[in-house]
């Protein structure tokens, strides 16, 4: 028996806490983040032999560290280095939620995409291409109503089969579909990236070369995220690389 | 190890270099490239078979977030909100009370048994500390509704909106528009608690609006502070009574906001604020489950939490304000006078009384206990018969001492007696006991006024006679500490009427000793309660909620300071420019709404808009 942590992120009002509840139901106890105010839930449930822990994630917008929320969320899956992320992405609002999808892919932790609230949508005339989606950023993309709990099984699917292809570092790779346009973005799984422009890419691929080249720094913190964290003169993630000088 | 440092300098000349080369700054191309990446994604993958531009959404907020329905519908919200959970709360507390009744009963049956007039050391401690929590444990309906209500607030999307509306005056003092309900909930209008109000904070996500609101939600006014108002504008203000309780409620408002941005341009000017992202989600119809979950998780976190502080803390204070103690001569002297009138009280029922032989020596005491226990009962119960089970439960416990209380009118076998032996023993018993709570009562007050606290409240005086308090009224305002319900307790103790004579008022019993009281020391009085410090369990909310004891502590002392020097300024500038009561009061109201206006005009910096 293996325990699986698994983090559950995304924006507030996405239905985080519904998804939370529908998969692990009375399972849950509620503790508070070390040293902050902010509350941490906890929850488990036991799919096909292995125990799966969540932890709930405080709801944000991004991941910076402006707010406490975002710091706790973010120092959680540096430090704790959770198995899995589980993203939950309100499906109405796709536009905006991708923004946190992309940061939280950025730090390097395997993802599965809740599509949640796809009723809602459907309602309003929206057809979301979930297979589409799943090879453009490279994670299995689930659809669920977290409200009428559709789409358990699968997300609890998910989530073991992509701890099991990461664990196995088999590389899920999704076959391409020689659609017009990829973006210039990988289709490997877990390689996604968003595409920062010449100009800046210029800086970071270097950059983030060089971090991944520290083995210090590469074996606590994902390149690609600290570089573009540097880039964007983030205070903690300076911080972050002196303390790894200190030590 | 150079390495990190060279890393570190090599990324800081990069964006030195982007900065110069491209005029903007590397955030906001990744920001910008993140959203078109996203949106070429949904361009990608979702199709819209059919256009809907108005959802329901929309339609709703046209009305909700309307410039002029806006405010009205949300004075609206507010006033639901107010009136379920601290209103109909508190009749719910009507309810639940007679439980926690009954668990200080039972710990009070457990403890040693209580003295004539002096009671044993573990009995009065313990009871403290179980009023104490039984005090905390009172507010829990309270809690659930309000709970209940944020969540169902946050899940509809709702509290987006009040962010919105709200946001446009409060950014002026380093506030969030989520700040509003915090203040609300511990008392705009007069009478709320701080408790709920503090914790209802952690749904500000600007660290620095949050910790503002924290600050100033003690200075509301909570239900704990109206009984001091009452008694003093009762005291001095009679004629002006709507007035100046408008005042008392706007002054607040206007006092929180300015600390609110003096500390926002002072002690929190470092704290992180978060860029304002106003997001407005979709409404959605909350769910039963969630609602209640959220509600109830809340509020066993505040159960656990607190209790255990909760206990220790009270405990301290407690003894703060019982510890020296009397000394032992003075012991002996209420000894002896509690023995004096005791030997009268047996000295009128004579000695052929056979009750006399009854109630000797340890009996007495034990009498006292079953009378005691005996009027609470019967108090207690409200229907016939119920009465009549308190009278049968008696008459089993003791016999004889039940003839006593029944003013000598008992059935044997059947037939109704008229004992007038028990009849006299019951009048003179009543003398006997009225001076038995006098006794009492000069007990407890001389313990208070020798306790460490009582000698803090009695050194203070030659500085607080600037703001127009005596010792008494300083021993009054220190015994608020632990909870404001106390002031008016402990000045009630203070100004006792005299044995014998007829009981009056507090207020004229007050007005009969403090003949050179004017309203303006009765204002000066009512501007320090308003910003009187929390009491302990809105202390400890604080440090939980804030997240460190620097800041519980910073909430109780700059209130003490705050309110003296409001206290000072009105007392004694107001003697000095020779103003009446009422004319202080417009001064000091103009003046601070000056002060107010003006510091709203201030503009504090790093109102970020990066996001935006």
């Amino acid at each position: 028996m293996k325990e699986i942590i698994v983090a559950v992120a995304g924006q507030p009002n996405s239905g985080k806490s519904t998804i939370f509840n529908m998969l692990t139901g009375a399972r849950q106890h509620v503790a508070n983040y070390p040293g902050v105010t902010v509350e941490k839930k906890i929850g488990s449930y036991s799919y096909q032999g292995d125990t799966v822990t969540l932890v709930d994630l405080p709801g944000t917008y991004s991941l910076t560290s402006y707010s406490q929320e975002e710091r706790v969320a973010r120092d959680f899956l540096l430090h704790e280095k959770p198995a899995v992320v589980l993203d939950i992405v309100d499906a109405t609002n796709l536009e905006r939620n991708l923004y946190l999808t992309f940061q939280l892919d950025e730090m390097g932790i395997p993802l599965v995409v809740a599509l949640n609230m796809m009723d809602v949508a459907e309602g309003r005339g929206m057809k979301i291409d979930t297979y589409k989606l799943s090879e453009l950023l490279g994670a299995t993309v689930v659809s669920t109503v977290g409200k009428k709990s559709r789409g358990g099984e699968k997300l609890k699917d998910a989530i073991l089969n992509t701890y099991k292809e990461d664990g196995l570092q088999t590389g899920y790779g999704v076959a391409c579909m020689g659609c017009s346009a990829c973006l210039g973005m990988s289709r490997e799984k877990g390689s996604f990236r968003v595409d920062y422009g010449e100009e800046l890419e210029s800086i970071l691929m270097p950059l983030e070369k060089r971090l991944s080249e520290d083995p210090k720094i590469s074996a606590r913190y994902p390149a690609r995220w600290l570089a573009v964290k540097l880039m964007e003169n983030d205070s903690e993630a300076r911080r972050l690389v002196q303390k790894v000088e200190e030590s | 190890m150079e390495m990190e440092r060279d890393i570190l300098n090599h990324a800081e000349i990069e964006r030195e270099k982007f900065l110069s080369q491209q005029g903007t700054t590397p955030e906001k191309v990744i920001a910008q490239k993140r959203y078109q990446t996203a949106e070429k994604i949904v361009e990608l993958t979702v199709k819209r078979e059919k256009e809907i531009y108005r959802t329901l959404t929309d339609k709703i907020d046209q009305v909700v977030c309307h410039r002029f329905l806006g405010p009205i519908i949300l004075l609206g919200v507010i006033y639901l909100f107010y009136e379920l959970s601290i209103v109909q709360g508190y009749k719910i507390t009507a309810y639940t009370w007679p439980i926690l009744a009954a668990f200080r009963d039972f710990i009070a049956s457990i403890l040693p048994s209580p003295g004539f007039v002096f009671d044993p050391l573990l009995r009065t401690i313990s009871l403290g500390v179980v009023d104490g929590i039984a005090a905390v444990l009172n507010y829990i309906p309270i809690f659930i509704i309000l709970f209940a209500l944020i969540a169902i607030m946050e899940d509809s999307g709702y509290m987006a909106r009040v962010a919105f509306l709200l946001d446009r005056v409060f950014r002026y003092y380093g506030l969030h528009g989520q700040s509003a309900l915090p203040m609300i909930l511990s008392g705009v209008f007069v009478g709320g608690c701080a408790i709920p109000g503090v914790m209802a904070c952690r749904t500000i996500k600007d660290e620095r609006a949050k910790l503002a609101t924290i600050l100033i939600c003690p200075l509301m006014n909570c239900l704990a502070k109206i009984p001091l108002y009452i008694l003093l504008v009762g005291m001095f203000f009679s004629a002006y009574k709507g007035i100046i309780m408008f005042f008392i409620s706007t002054i607040t408002i206007i006092i929180a906001l300015s600390v609110a941005k003096i500390l926002s341009l002072t002690l929190l000017r470092k704290t992180e604020t978060a860029p304002f992202v106003l997001e407005m989600p979709v409404y959605h119809l909350p769910t039963v489950q969630g609602v209640l979950r959220r509600c109830l998780e809340r509020t066993w976190l505040f159960v656990k939490k607190i209790i255990t502080i909760v206990m220790v803390v009270i405990l301290i204070v407690y003894l703060l304000m019982t510890f020296p103690g009397i000394g032992k001569d003075r012991k002996v002297y209420y000894e002896n006078q509690t023995n004096h009138q005791i030997q009268a009280f047996f000295n009128k029922i004579g000695k052929d009384n056979p009750y006399a032989k009854i109630l000797e020596g340890s009996k007495l005491t034990e009498f006292a206990i079953y009378r005691d226990d005996y009027k609470k009962a019967k108090m207690g119960a409200k229907s016939k018969e119920a009465k009549r089970s308190v009278d049968e439960k008696f008459s089993e416990r003791n016999g004889e001492f039940f003839k006593i209380v029944k003013r000598g009118k008992y059935k044997i076998d059947g037939k109704t007696v008229k004992d007038n032996y028990a009849l006299k023993v019951n009048k003179e018993y009543k003398k006997l006991n009225r001076e038995r709570n006098r006794i009492k009562r000069d007990i407890k007050e001389e313990t208070i006024i020798g306790s460490v606290m009582g000698r803090v409240g009695r050194s203070l005086e030659p500085v607080t006679k600037y703001a127009g308090f005596n010792w008494r009224i300083n021993i009054g305002l220190i015994s608020a500490f632990a909870a404001k319900e106390n002031s008016v307790a402990t000045l009630g103790s203070i100004y006792q009427s005299p044995p014998g004579e007829e009981k009056k008022a507090l207020g004229d019993r007050m007005k009969e000793k403090e003949k050179d009281w004017t309203p303006l020391h009765a204002l000066a009085i009512i501007l320090f309660m308003t910003m009187y410090p929390p009491c302990i369990p809105t202390l400890l909310m604080v440090r939980l909620e804030s997240g460190s004891t620097k800041w519980a502590l910073f909430a109780t002392f700059y209130p003490i300071v705050l309110g003296s020097i409001i206290a000072v300024l009105v007392f004694t500038g107001g003697r000095l420019l020779g103003l009446s009561g009422m004319q202080a009061m417009v001064a000091f109201y103009v003046f601070a709404l000056i002060v107010t206006v003006a510091l709203g005009l201030i503009k504090s910096k790093d109102v970020s808009e990066e996001y935006a």
